[in-house]
């Protein structure tokens, strides 16, 4: 005999950094069906990338999402050379990975830092991101900038690196490593952390795949997929296994992202240390003419450029797929049937970077 | 498994593409359904003269794809009774280039991402079939 009351949770809320609005039908306590409403944040970035020349285009794909702005980067110069047929040198594969997985590692302290603070455990908070702080200081001083860092280039890299900032950026690593490994014991074996996150908004193996979930929310669910796997940039030179975890749920979507953080640094690491010798751009000739399409992994999980170019400079589309589009409708069945209180972490358990989605 | 990709064979193409009609479209969605592929995304390319929708399948980390050409003005069969998840790139296709879509479980009415002022579809382009009335 409860009483149905819909609630908006959003787009404003504390637990949310970007603006999403789930409507949420309430029975008591208990979640009934949500909807969610998007359309804050959008830019209209797929509309632009058919206005501006398409060298110029790599800037602009770096603004779809300004916590993975490399791997936009990378994914959208991936595609066009395809339809250039450039083959970037080995050294800027390298240092592609490098600075995509710095991302990530930055990307995933943001996440458990926010996921500490949803929970309100504000100290915990501060520290991830004073780890997270090192990173982007790694990142300020191999590349020039803190988030937008613009490295990616159609044929290779903007920019190389010193034997001098390939000793400090391993020096940087290992003390986040260190502290990571003071830190994330706190999260993952806390009892209030596992009591908040322990079997909440579960996912089947066989729910991700039939809502098309990608990236950690995925992985977390037990399904081994992740587009490193395939090997492009130097992924298959330096060699990669996916983190699965099997629960499928909020904390075993933590666990991922944790054991990812390592994952990353150890790459990081081996990506420096065999870092080949050679060019770090191939000259691109001509325009882009004909259609492909790439995928690779961002922080979130499956990217997907799809670039059709009609031999001009001006692209005929740009299309992008980008992971928490993807993600979102799992919220639709994770949601029903859990406690209120639980919306927040539930909702941030699958990452949702908003502005990525709406482009 | 439909007929093969004539257009555009000589310049860069994507791999793996089947044309399908868009009456055959939800018979062959279910069947890649039941093969336990995952649905990724759809992309709508407008040509000018009509609209190429591509349907983006996954399947152990291999691509497949099915690609639906269409009128501007006809609409193409919703894949939401078998993917669930679709209704996000349908109401998006809706939202920017106008793509009528039949029977979608979550209907925003092209208003998911773009706000309500907005006159017409941003990407959709001038018709240029000759004996078109142009939208």
């Amino acid at each position: 005999m409860g009483v149905k009351t819909i609630l908006p949770f959003g787009p404003q809320h504390p637990v949310l950094p970007e603006p999403i609005q789930l409507r949420i039908t309430l029975e008591d306590e208990n979640i009934g069906q949500v909807l969610p409403a998007l359309g804050y944040v959008h830019r209209g970035i797929e509309k632009a990338g058919e206005k501006n020349d398409y060298p110029l285009n790599v800037y602009l794909v770096e603004r779809v999402c300004g916590i993975c702005s490399a791997t936009h980067g990378l994914a959208y110069c991936m595609a066009v050379e395809k339809l250039l047929a450039v083959e970037p040198p080995l050294r800027a594969n390298y240092l592609r990975v490098v600075w995509t997985e710095l991302h990530r590692l930055h990307s995933h302290l943001l996440w458990l830092g926010l996921l500490a603070d949803a929970f309100g455990f504000e100290s915990l908070f501060m520290q991830i991101w004073r780890i997270r702080e090192m990173v982007m200081d790694a990142l300020e001083k191999t590349a020039g900038n803190r988030v937008i860092i613009s490295v990616n280039t159609i044929g290779g890299v903007r920019r190389d690196l010193t034997e001098e900032q390939i000793e400090e950026t391993l020096r940087t690593l290992a003390e986040c490593e260190k502290q990571l490994n003071a830190i994330l014991p706190v999260i993952l074996e806390d009892y209030t952390v596992r009591k908040r996150t322990v079997g909440k908004g579960v996912l089947t193996a066989d729910q991700a795949l039939r809502l098309g979930a990608v990236g950690p929310v995925l992985r977390a669910s037990g399904v081994a997929q992740d587009l490193r796997m395939t090997g492009y940039a130097a992924y298959g030179e330096l060699g990669f296994e996916p983190i699965v975890e099997t629960a499928g749920d909020c904390y075993a979507r933590a666990v991922v992202r944790a054991r990812e953080c390592f994952q990353t640094i150890d790459l990081v690491r081996r990506a420096l240390q065999n870092l080949p010798e050679g060019d770090i751009l191939t000259k691109p000739r001509g325009n882009p003419n004909g259609r492909a399409i790439v995928r690779v992994e961002a922080p979130r999980g499956e990217l997907l450029y799809f670039v059709a170019g009609n031999g001009t400079k001006n692209l005929e589309r740009m299309r992008v797929r980008t992971p928490t589009l993807a993600n979102v409708p799992t919220l639709l069945e994770m949601l029903p049937g859990a406690e209120f209180a639980d919306v927040p972490v539930i909702t941030l358990s699958i990452d949702p970077c908003i502005s990525c989605t709406e482009r | 498994m439909g007929e093969a990709r004539t257009v555009h064979t000589e310049l860069p193409d994507i791999d793996n593409v089947q044309v399908v009609r868009k009456e055959e479209l939800l018979e062959r969605v279910a069947e890649l359904a039941s093969q336990g592929f995952r649905f990724i995304t759809t992309t709508c390319v407008d040509t000018g003269e009509q609209f190429e929708v591509y349907y983006h399948f996954d399947h152990q980390l291999q691509m497949s794809h099915l690609l639906v050409a269409v009128e501007k003005d006809d609409p193409i069969p919703s894949i939401t009774p078998i993917y669930f998840s679709a209704f996000v790139a349908e109401n998006e296709m809706k939202d920017l280039f106008g793509v009528k879509v039949d029977g979608l479980n979550v209907d925003y009415q092209g208003r998911m991402l773009v706000s309500d002022e907005l006159p017409s579809p941003p990407m959709r382009k001038p018709n240029t079939r000759r004996d078109g009335d142009g939208s």
